[in-house]
């Protein structure tokens, strides 16, 4: 691909289309990703397995991710690739930028899983809020 | 179209009567007035009887055997026979089609019996000058006013004040679907989820443990059609429900009792306010979803926005960005060995050191213009960041307050509810007490509606889950490829149609809302409280005070009439249907003054509609008449006489 020609979409494991599928299903009370797009999910959860250090390489693509929906996250995809390789170079190579963040997403999904559906007490946004505001400077 | 004539022969207490409305374009309104129990409500049911076979505003014990004229039936003999008929005429400037529906009832021995020998239909239309019977009643009625949106064009004012106080959202989406006549897609869904079933049964056989999961995928359907059906008998028990708990509050607030009428009003203003704060703190909640997915990426990222934000910064200082020199002309250089300035770089060392930095900050040159944004961008996601504190201490603080003043009402709630149920007198006690069964029996069909929704979500997951593996197990066998490909494009076209579907219901949304704010802000009395009216994607109706908090749940019975007004005439507009409009009782809950100006501003949003209202005396005041008067084109009075059980359609004498 030349530089800064993003792929149409991005993609999930196989094995992880369903707990996309069911995050954002509008009838699940229990995600606050209920109604909102993959692109939601696949932000947190590529957010959350960098924070992790959690990268999963993907076994078998499921291309449903559309870019589009990405746009606005764009520099966010490519700050974690160019904290990843510790250079910004990086930037010159956008297939392992995608690389980067699908299995920094791959990581995160597992414990954005948890979170919701893990029968944990309380609900998953406050989990997730608790979370956050512990990350925050003081 | 118009509606020129409505003939009732022997309909209810119309023995034999004639309407004719106003058709002129300029005084497009006809008022017919009449007291409580002349049939002003039945002369809107002949019109839906005639049109549809149905009477929407009848009391729900009533029998088909009461269409008929009581005294008229009762002077028959015995083996006599009765016709009911109402027939109406419509058409653009004269009349173009004739509707009739007649029902002939059997008197049979001494008893009356409700015994229809025959019904009949017929719908003509003027050819030339000859009246000639149409092919196609249903589709005619169907293209001129479908029954599923006349609830926009014929109803009953006093009602109105009902639309927006209990499960207001279950019926403005209702009503947003009706208007949005997606009812051909969802026949459309239900064909193509029919078919993708018969699809995947054709491959029976094919491999067996498909099979297994094919017949536990039906059987799932079949448990999730069940527990669909279980889930609507529980909002219909629900629905009856809470119309007992209005009707006892009801008669508790226009009980003899002053003191027990003032506990009635204050706690229906207290459900209101706690019915408001509950729709404020689901709204708080949506937003702080909004904001976690805004946030959470920026927050546990955040290493590595601080990262590339000063890996760009240190390259921007140490000048090796933004590249200034074409990558080309660098490399010309290193291959020549000299530099521009003439110093020798054929050798490794700092001089050519130099121009090979210079070599790599060139590669950047392509993306150079993103870099500029991301140093910009970085630095404002950066910034951002800690906002969401702020956020979620304003909301949380907000759903603290809500919830609070939720208690202190549900606790003063509590306090009247106590009162009433020891009150000295037995009449009021026996309501209290049947509220409070009722209060349990809505809080129980709440909670067992909660569960089946949970049922139908696990249902609907496992649904998914056993489709998935059905495919890939039946991936296995290659036969199986073509009906797989079916079978996808079939789902492929219902994702395509729901998507459809959504989009058109989204839209007619926002042209309701947009049109309902104009109505609302132009009929309102109060020229300055409310500032917006919203209809958010979960349906709930919002009045914005200009406070910036959603008034709905504090507006008086009058105003909620005007907002549902309001709202019918924006789903009549946007339903694009040009039937006239028959409103029965508009201005019984509206106190005198706003009456007026809602009679002042009204025939200006049904401009070129044919409006017919029919309206008590304490509505249609003096007042109310003279500032409709250059809109009226016909008025007429209901005069019913008791012995004979008989109205007679008069003109009225003012």
């Amino acid at each position: 691909l030349p530089v800064e020609d993003w792929p149409r979409n991005f993609s999930c494991d196989e094995t992880n289309r369903n707990t996309y599928a069911e995050l954002t299903d509008r009838n699940q009370t229990l995600s606050p990703f209920r109604g909102k797009e993959f692109a939601d999910v696949f932000s947190v959860a590529m957010a959350i397995g960098f924070k992790m250090s959690n990268r999963i390489p993907l076994k078998k693509l499921a291309y449903n991710i559309p870019f589009s929906a990405l746009k606005e996250r764009e520099w966010l995809i490519d700050a974690i690739a160019i904290a990843d390789a510790a250079n910004l170079d990086i930037l010159l190579d956008t297939p392992r930028v995608v690389r980067i963040v699908e299995e920094y997403a791959n990581g995160g999904i597992e414990r954005l899983k948890e979170i919701v559906f893990g029968g944990l007490p309380g609900d998953a946004r406050k989990r997730i809020e608790a979370e956050l505001m512990e990350l925050l400077p003081p | 179209l118009k509606i020129f004539s409505i003939e009732l022969q022997n309909y209810r207490q119309y023995r034999n009567a004639k309407v004719e409305l106003s058709t002129d374009d300029r005084k497009n309104f006809t008022i017919i007035q009449g007291p409580n129990g002349a049939g002003k409500t039945n002369l809107m049911n002949a019109i839906t009887w005639c049109l549809y076979g149905v009477e929407p505003s009848l009391s729900q014990n009533s029998t088909s055997f009461e269409r008929a004229n009581g005294s008229v039936f009762g002077s028959l003999g015995d083996e006599d026979t009765l016709d009911v008929r109402v027939r109406m005429t419509l058409g653009d400037s004269k009349p173009e089609y004739l509707f009739d529906r007649k029902e002939s009832y059997w008197k049979h021995g001494k008893k009356a019996e409700d015994i229809v020998i025959n019904q009949a239909r017929t719908v003509m239309y003027l050819d030339g000058y000859d009246w000639k019977n149409h092919p196609y009643p249903n589709s005619l009625v169907n293209r001129v006013l479908p029954e599923g949106v006349s609830g926009f064009f014929f109803f009953d004012g006093e009602r109105l004040d009902e639309f927006f106080k209990a499960e207001s959202s279950k019926k403005v989406r209702e009503a947003l679907l009706d208007v949005s006549q997606v009812t051909v897609l969802d026949n459309a869904l239900g064909r193509l989820d029919g078919l993708k079933d018969d699809l995947r049964r054709s491959a029976k056989g094919l491999n067996s443990q498909a099979d297994t999961i094919l017949e536990q995928i039906e059987t799932s359907k079949k448990e999730f059609g069940e527990e669909q059906k279980h889930m609507r008998e529980l909002d219909a028990q629900r629905t009856t429900t809470l119309k007992l708990i209005a009707e006892i509050d009801e008669r508790l607030k226009n009980s003899p009792r002053e003191n027990v009428q003032i506990l009635g009003k204050e706690r229906d203003s207290l459900n209101l306010d706690v019915a408001g704060l509950q729709e404020e703190l689901s709204r708080a909640e949506d937003r702080l979803n909004e904001a976690l997915l805004e946030f959470a990426p920026l927050i546990y990222a955040k290493s590595a926005l601080d990262f590339a934000f000063k890996e760009i910064e240190k390259r921007y200082k140490t000048g090796e960005l933004p590249p200034k020199i074409r990558e080309e002309y660098l490399n010309d250089l290193l291959k020549q060995g000299k530099c521009i300035c003439g110093t020798d770089i054929s050798a490794a060392g700092d001089p050519r050191q130099n121009v090979e930095k210079q070599l790599h900050a060139s590669l950047f040159s392509d993306i150079d213009d993103k870099i500029r944004v991301g140093r910009f961008e970085l630095g404002e996601m950066r910034k951002k960041t800690p906002g969401y504190l702020k956020v979620t201490n304003e909301l949380g603080s907000k759903m603290a307050k809500d919830s609070e003043t939720i208690r202190r009402k549900g606790e003063r709630l509590k306090e009247i509810s106590e009162i009433l149920s020891k009150y000295d007198e037995e009449e009021i006690q026996r309501l209290e007490s049947d509220r409070l069964r009722f209060e349990v029996q809505r809080d129980k069909l709440n909670q067992d509606i909660g569960l089946a929704k949970g049922d139908i979500d696990r249902r609907r997951s496992e649904i998914a889950g056993l489709e998935t593996q059905h495919k890939n197990e039946l991936r296995k066998s290659a036969k199986f490829v073509v009906v797989q490909a079916q079978v996808d494009m079939c789902q492929k076209a219902i994702n395509a149609l729901e998507e459809i579907k959504r989009a058109i219901v989204d839209e007619i949304r926002h042209i309701i809302e947009a049109k309902t704010k104009q109505y609302f802000l132009s009929l309102m009395w109060k020229k300055n409280t409310f500032v917006d009216v919203k209809i958010d994607e979960n349906y709930s109706l919002s009045v914005m005070h200009r406070g910036g908090w959603n008034a709905l749940g504090i507006l008086s019975a009058g105003e909620r009439q005007l907002l549902a007004l309001s709202f019918m005439a924006a789903l009549k507009e946007v339903s694009g249907f040009h039937f006239p409009v028959v409103i029965d009782t508009p201005l019984g809950r509206i106190a005198k003054e706003p009456k007026d100006n809602v009679a002042e501003s009204l025939p200006r949003y049904l401009e070129g509609t044919q409006v017919t209202m029919l309206m008590t005396d304490q509505e249609y005041t003096e007042s109310v008449r003279k500032r409709m008067s250059p809109r009226i084109g016909k008025e007429l009075s209901l005069v019913y006489d008791e012995i004979k059980d008989e109205t007679k359609v008069i003109k009225f004498a003012g």
